[in-house]
């Protein structure tokens, strides 16, 4: 499977990570809004309600899970 | 469902016999040397009388790299399937891994032609694996009012391109409904209804804040009963999606620890039932 879109998964793992970093809605959006792979979706960013996206930092807190290779990630997850 | 408070609330149900359908999501099942006896029992039963159906939590179909990751879902997927039959199979819309997050929540991708072909090309790499109608479930979250309306042409497109079914989560529109200020008939009608095979329904929690326009939110977290609002969108929906052919009750087995929390639990499944063997 070679279908990736690198501007894509980019942006995700700078969203992902300031989801994770930050609780505040301020401090996120500083952070993506900072980074250059938001750049192609800064129009989408600029919709987040800030709401949403500490609620998107609560989850992504409670499972999100770091790991050094990718096919560990698949053999520890939540349920 | 592998809980022991799970077993004891469900139970009487399976005994009594009004437990027509499974869904087991079989990449939790990966995780574990082996699964407790009951779950083993349960899962050969209902798959071999065609009555089990797979919903897997953690593909990611929507993660802009897939890779080695994607690539060992589906080899994993390849012995799943050696070893249970399911009617059918389907994931969640949005995306969980990107960087090193290997696993964690979906969340909402924005709707660009790319990531349309994207998430085609992973749906229909899914479809390659398995020999059975695929689909995808409509995501709760959504960061923005964007997320909300393009969804179900999201959706539409992705399901398109497999000949895939919608599994329509009722608590996840209910989610959009209170935080987004929307109606139901708003977000049903922009979802392609005539692919819905499967529906799901369960209950969830209020967070202490607010969103802008003063309401509080809503979490879909499977952890409590379900509002009679959720009912009301079942019956509300089960008219216009005339292919359904499943209604899965979902639960968080550690959340059924007291014997009131069981009851209600079974009330609730039963309210279910009654609702769907009404529509029929």
């Amino acid at each position: 499977m070679n279908d990736d879109d690198p501007e894509l998964a980019d942006f995700q793992t700078c969203l992902l990570s300031a989801l994770h970093q930050h609780d505040s809605a301020d401090a996120i959006l500083e952070t993506l809004l900072s980074d250059d792979a938001t750049l192609p979706f800064r129009g989408y960013v600029a919709k987040f309600e800030p709401e949403m996206l500490e609620l998107a930092a609560l989850l992504v807190k409670k499972w999100g899970r770091r790991t050094s290779s990718p096919v560990q990630g698949l053999q520890k997850m939540p349920h | 469902m592998l809980e022991d408070a799970f077993l004891q609330a469900s139970l009487p149900l399976f005994e009594d016999g009004v437990v027509d359908a499974l869904e087991w999501s079989f990449d939790v099942g990966w995780a574990r040397p082996s699964l407790p006896e009951w779950v083993s029992a349960l899962l050969d039963e209902y798959g071999g009388k065609g009555a089990l159906v797979g919903h897997g939590v953690t593909y990611s179909a929507l993660s802009g790299k897939g890779g080695e990751r994607a690539e060992q879902w589906l080899e994993y997927l390849r012995e799943e399937l050696k070893v249970r039959r399911y009617v059918h199979l389907s994931e969640h819309f949005g995306f969980m891994a990107g960087g090193d997050f290997h696993r964690g929540t979906p969340l909402p991708v924005p709707l660009t032609e790319n990531t349309l072909c994207l998430g085609c090309s992973r749906l229909r790499a899914l479809a390659e694996v398995v020999d059975c109608p695929v689909g995808l479930e409509n995501l709760a979250l959504a960061l923005s009012m964007t997320d909300v309306a393009d969804q179900g042409r999201f959706l539409a497109g992705l399901l398109e391109s497999v000949d895939g079914f919608l599994v329509l989560d009722l608590h996840n529109v209910y989610c959009q409904m209170m935080n987004f200020n929307c109606s139901a008939d708003q977000i049903l009608s922009s979802y392609p209804l005539e692919r819905v095979r499967e529906m799901h329904i369960s209950g969830g929690s209020w967070m202490e804040a607010v969103t802008a326009r003063g309401t509080p939110i809503r979490r879909d977290t499977h952890d409590d009963d379900v509002p009679e609002e959720v009912f009301a969108l079942l019956r509300n929906a089960l008219p216009r999606c005339p292919n359904t052919e499943v209604v899965i009750f979902e639960r968080l087995g550690d959340t059924l620890d007291n014997p009131g929390a069981q009851e209600r639990m079974r009330t609730d499944f039963l309210k279910m039932r009654s609702i769907v063997s009404g529509h029929e």
